[in-house]
């Protein structure tokens, strides 16, 4: 086997446990947060678990409203959060790309298209620079 | 800011104040790193060295899992998930410490010395000064975590938090043009 195949075959295992690394690592992220959103809600005090909803009404009421604003706000983070794992997964697939780029002998300028690209992902999802000016801002 | 408690008006124009300044400073800082850049075109040319390539992907791909796990601890803290927020800024200081070992420990004990002429030069230079503020990064996460610990953000006040995750993110944006610059871009001739 001759040094070129030799050196293709590795950097296409190098590139694909790069690839399915990142994938791993965002899915493990992501079950991993749920799990500590799940178990550690610290930020919220659930609902006092009953055996049934109380029957009076008013505290029938007061209970559908506690259980509907956790919900509400659980579902905001979880979502919150998976935009995060996406921004991972976009960023390492165009490490990737840019990688195996390198490797067929993109010129520089395909290079430097693939990390504005990444640059302004991080720049906008990351870093949020539309906060500069949008009104409001993030909080 | 002042720790005299605020209105929620005066604190949104100190807020917005406070990211326009973070990111003049920024500017001034991608004066510094595009000045750095240009000397490695102009140095180098169409030419890189033979550098670790394993290595260089590695250490990316840490960074950009450290800029993943700063954005979650930043989010846990906008919802007021503090267990998340501390976790996760842990996880981010760690990563840039990985990095750090992976730049300085691995790849500045390869066969390219600092005073190997315009190739040595470069290198040192580029990732020496990327690998300072990657170090003042991780120290401004420690003092963040601190803080958090302590109970000094919330989910409406955490300028602190947002400073130091832009920063983070700051330092991989650098290293998004350094890596292809350093390991990716030229023909190997050193």
């Amino acid at each position: 086997m001759n040094a070129t195949v030799l050196y293709l075959g590795a950097s296409v295992v190098v590139v694909s446990l790069v690839v399915g690394g990142g994938i791993t690592l965002a899915l493990a992220f992501h079950r991993l947060s749920i799990l500590i959103a799940v178990e550690s809600d610290s930020s919220f005090t659930p609902p006092t678990r009953v055996a049934a909803p109380p029957t009076e009404p008013m505290e029938l009421a007061l209970w559908k409203r506690e259980q509907e604003t956790y919900s509400k706000a659980r579902m905001r983070r979880i979502t919150a959060y998976r935009g995060g794992v996406m921004v991972l997964l976009w960023l390492s697939l165009l490490t990737a790309v840019e990688f195996v780029a390198n490797l067929i002998g993109a010129g520089t300028a395909s290079m430097f298209v693939i990390a504005i690209i990444k640059a302004a992902i991080i720049a906008q999802y990351f870093m949020h620079i539309s906060s500069l000016w949008l009104e409001g801002g993030s909080h | 800011m002042s720790l005299v408690t605020t209105t929620n008006a005066e604190y949104r124009e100190q807020l917005h104040n406070n990211r326009l300044g973070l990111w003049l400073f920024f500017l001034s800082e991608a004066f510094l790193f595009a000045g750095l850049l240009a000397a490695r075109f102009y140095l180098w040319g169409n030419t890189r060295p033979a550098l670790n390539q394993f290595l260089g992907l590695t250490v990316t791909v840490v960074l950009l899992a450290s800029s993943f796990a700063m954005n979650r601890a930043e989010t846990a803290i906008i919802h007021d998930d503090r267990d998340t927020f501390l976790n996760y800024l842990l996880a981010t200081a760690i990563l840039g410490v990985i990095f750090l070992v992976g730049v300085v420990g691995f790849e500045w004990q390869g066969h390219i010395r600092p005073t190997d002429g315009a190739y040595g030069a470069i290198l040192y230079g580029m990732t020496g000064m990327h690998a300072l503020h990657v170090l003042s990064g991780v120290v401004f996460i420690f003092i963040v975590w601190n803080n958090g610990r302590k109970g000094h953000y919330s989910a409406d006040r955490h300028w602190g938090v947002e400073a130091c995750a832009i920063y983070w993110h700051y330092v991989d944006l650098v290293w998004v043009f350094f890596y292809p610059a350093l390991y990716l871009m030229g023909h190997v001739v050193h």
